[in-house]
């Protein structure tokens, strides 16, 4: 313990440092125009990867000639994204009566928050339209505010427009589901309004995902639209415990298994457990695949399960596998398992069939050889259960965000997918020094690893650090929001794990009860004729 | 009462081998009287195992009857001679047959797990049998890491551990080189003296058996006394 207590906190320490230092550079290079979008028509939708890289003066600034031509400015890290390339200045063909039309700037403030992902952050976003030569001004504002109301199966999730003397056509666009896709897209056409105020209750089922605002059929000669928020605090307080916990899972794993394995040898008499558990580790070869084998069904149902929690609650019902779909993978689950566990405890049971033979001869009830094998089943169960559905709730989790674009922790996964059509992340400086961050660390924790080279301790701090860093780099900071939606998806989801493991062990026992019944009854005269 | 701790009366023993019957033991009457050492000699196939098998309850003769310690065992149930291996037989094998996960010390105590022998006298149990017959520095060492006389060393103490009245070893040296092997046969005739046990013991070994009270031969599944 002590060698891990002192090779863990001190990797994490340096960790941080480095992703600190990597953090704060990206964020100061993140302030230079970098990025910028394209659009063929006046219907702008800003989104950006995540809200926490914006300083306060991120503008867009669109100048519109007489000629119909636009020219674009964007001083926004975060992305505004148009289904095509994404350049530093665009020209934009205005599709207005062009005598009509001296828009001279459009300035968006903070664009990308407001656009995506706000919904739910219960920010305002202010659209702003000045139409100079006229005494009015017009504000649109819009308040996003999610319901917390669940009503048994579906959530309504409000959405508030506040118009307020305006004087032209406005349509909200909620989008839901995939976002590349943009399936669900529910445009609502807002009539013009009087000078009075007006709010629209938008009763979604589906908490939409992002929201865009199309302004049409705009008179004015100069429109400034300004959508204002706060950026996004930043920093360390906003780590996702997500990416925290996800990170300790396989440092945990090792470190039960220094501690078992301390535990066993320490023991002043061996027993059933710790016979089934040396059996095992004596071929630790054959665990390692066994245990791979029996994870994998167990990754496979929670997997099932997991994703049906996640879209239950977030893509609304319906969205979920059906019962027969999870009883099918029950039967593929308890084949593949089953024969696993099965064959692994046969093997090793004919293996040592010797071994069992002299045990009986030496006075062992056939009643201690069932303990023994089934102790070595369940021993199987119990890690393979946890690895696996451990490992399959993670990925869930992660496609649930990358496919269907909810909104769980940013992470680079998103961004490189988000920018498949145009921009690389080559020049991306957050990439760039994540990259350079994951290099250095993995070599710092194999230093450390080295230095104190305890067998599993070493792999529970190097597994630690090393997921840690992982982690750090491909989640980043997000907002409270989905910090909060996953604590509160997090029962459930514990359940799914608990139900993976339940499952699995109970399984492993199922399989290995037939082999070690078969065990208890060796002959020893022919067990100890076998070489 | 008989004078013997354990004896067989026209004791029987076919196997039937593809269909057809082979008799290995045929007619054995023979008795082991308490504290005496007795070698069985004879060449391989000549029925030798199969005796131990069944005076250790370990496989039942055809016809016939063993009895141990005046009782009839030869229709004991299995778990009647589970319990008379586990208290009263010492068993040493010619492979020493010892469990490669566990240490010398834990390979020594394990026969202690089935006969609930409380753990602290256990453990004292151990050490001194290890200490007896000289393996007090390898402990913590694992069967592989040992040579085979000291394997067959950690089972002889293995078979000691539960005190029984009678140690049955086939083959003990049968796997070892003869110096070896006379140690052991000279540590199992100094152990018999000083925990008065009974000996019983299969060889081919001329020298080894030399060193027993007593020298039955067998042949063919008969004895030649």
């Amino acid at each position: 313990m002590t060698r891990f207590w002192v090779c863990f906190p001190a990797a994490l320490l340096l960790t941080l440092m480095i992703a600190f230092s990597c953090e704060s550079s990206a964020l100061c290079e993140a302030n230079r125009p970098n990025s910028s979008f394209a659009s063929d028509n006046v219907s702008y939708y800003f989104a950006s990867d995540s809200g926490n890289y914006l300083s306060p003066d991120n503008q867009i600034t669109i100048n519109i000639d007489n000629n119909g031509r636009a020219t674009v400015q964007v001083r926004l890290h975060a992305k505004a994204y148009y289904p095509t390339g994404i350049g530093d200045q665009i020209e934009i063909p205005v599709p207005y009566p062009q005598d009509r039309v001296t828009v001279t700037s459009v300035s968006v403030s903070n664009a990308a928050q407001a656009a995506y992902n706000t919904v739910g952050t219960k920010d305002k976003t202010t659209i702003q339209v000045k139409i100079p030569g006229s005494p009015e001004e017009v504000y649109v504002e819009a308040v996003y505010a999610v319901n917390d109301v669940y009503d048994g199966k579906e959530n309504k999730h409000s959405f508030r427009l506040l118009l307020s003397s305006f004087t032209t056509e406005i349509s909200v666009n909620l989008m839901t589901g995939n976002r590349e896709s943009w399936i669900n897209r529910k445009s609502i056409e807002l009539s013009p309004t009087s000078s009075e105020d007006t709010y629209f209750l938008i009763n979604e089922e589906v908490l939409p995902f992002a929201v865009y605002l199309v302004l049409s059929n705009v008179n004015p000669q100069i429109i400034e639209l300004s959508l204002g928020m706060e950026a996004a605090p930043y920093g360390l307080e906003m780590m996702p415990l997500y990416a925290l916990a996800v990170s300790l899972i396989p440092a945990i794993f090792f470190l039960l298994l220094a501690n078992i394995t301390r535990f066993i040898n320490s023991r002043r008499r061996v027993g059933v457990v710790v016979l089934a558990y040396r059996n095992l580790h004596r071929r630790l070869g054959r665990l390692f695949l066994t245990l791979i084998g029996v994870s994998i069904p167990s990754m496979l149902l929670v997997q099932i399960l997991v994703q049906n929690t996640l879209s239950q609650k977030m893509l609304g019902p319906g969205s979920t596998r059906g019962e027969w779909y999870i009883a099918l993978i029950l039967i593929v689950v308890i084949l593949i398992g089953g024969f696993q566990v099965f064959n692994t405890v046969f093997s090793s049971v004919l293996e040592r069939i010797r071994e069992l033979g002299v045990m009986k001869a030496i006075g062992f009830n056939p009643s201690y050889i069932f303990k023994m094998i089934m102790a070595e089943s369940a021993i199987i169960g119990i890690i393979a259960g946890l690895l696996g559905s451990l490992l399959a709730a993670m990925l869930a989790i992660l496609s649930a965000q990358i496919f269907y674009g909810l909104s769980l922790p940013n992470t680079v996964y998103t961004e490189i997918i988000s920018n498949s059509f145009g921009e690389t992340n080559l020049g991306n400086p957050f990439v760039r020094n994540s990259a350079i961050a994951m290099a250095l660390l993995i070599v710092t924790s194999a230093v450390l690893t080295y230095l104190w080279p305890s067998e599993y301790e070493g792999h529970a701090s190097f597994f630690m650090v090393l997921s840690f860093q992982l982690f750090l780099i491909l989640v980043r900071p997000t907002d409270p929001f989905t910090v909060s939606r996953l604590v509160e998806l997090a029962p459930s989801l514990l359940e799914n794990i608990l139900v993976g493991v339940l499952f699995t062990v109970i399984l492993s026992i199922a399989a290995g009860s037939y082999v070690a019944y078969q065990a208890g009854k060796i002959e020893p005269s022919e067990a100890m004729r076998h070489v | 009462m008989s004078k013997y701790i354990i004896e067989a009366i026209d004791v029987k023993k076919n196997y039937s081998v593809m269909g057809m019957r082979i008799a290995a033991l045929d007619n054995i009457n023979l008795g082991f009287a308490p504290g005496e050492f007795t070698a069985i000699m004879g060449p391989s196939g000549s029925g030798k195992t199969t005796l131990l098998n069944l005076i250790t309850g370990l496989e039942r003769p055809t016809s016939g009857q063993i009895f141990f310690e005046g009782r009839d065992i030869t229709d004991a149930q299995e778990k009647e001679l589970t319990e008379l291996r586990r208290r009263k037989i010492g068993l040493v094998f010619q492979m020493y047959n010892l469990i490669p996960v566990l240490s010398a010390l834990e390979n020594v105590e394990l026969p202690t797990i089935a006969s609930d022998l409380p753990k602290d006298e256990a453990r004292k149990r151990a050490l001194d049998l290890l200490e007896r017959v000289g393996l007090k520095e390898r402990l913590n060492n694992k069967p592989v890491e040992l040579s085979g006389g000291e394997q067959q060393r950690v089972a002889i103490a293995r078979a000691l551990i539960n005190d029984p009245s009678i140690v049955v070893a086939d083959e003990p040296t049968g796997n070892v080189d003869t110096d070896t092997g006379l140690k052991l046969i000279k540590l199992l005739s100094e152990l018999k003296r000083e925990r008065s046990v009974t000996i019983i013991l299969t060889t081919h070994d001329r020298v080894v058996a030399d060193h027993a009270d007593r020298i039955v031969r067998m042949r063919d599944g008969k004895i030649q006394e």
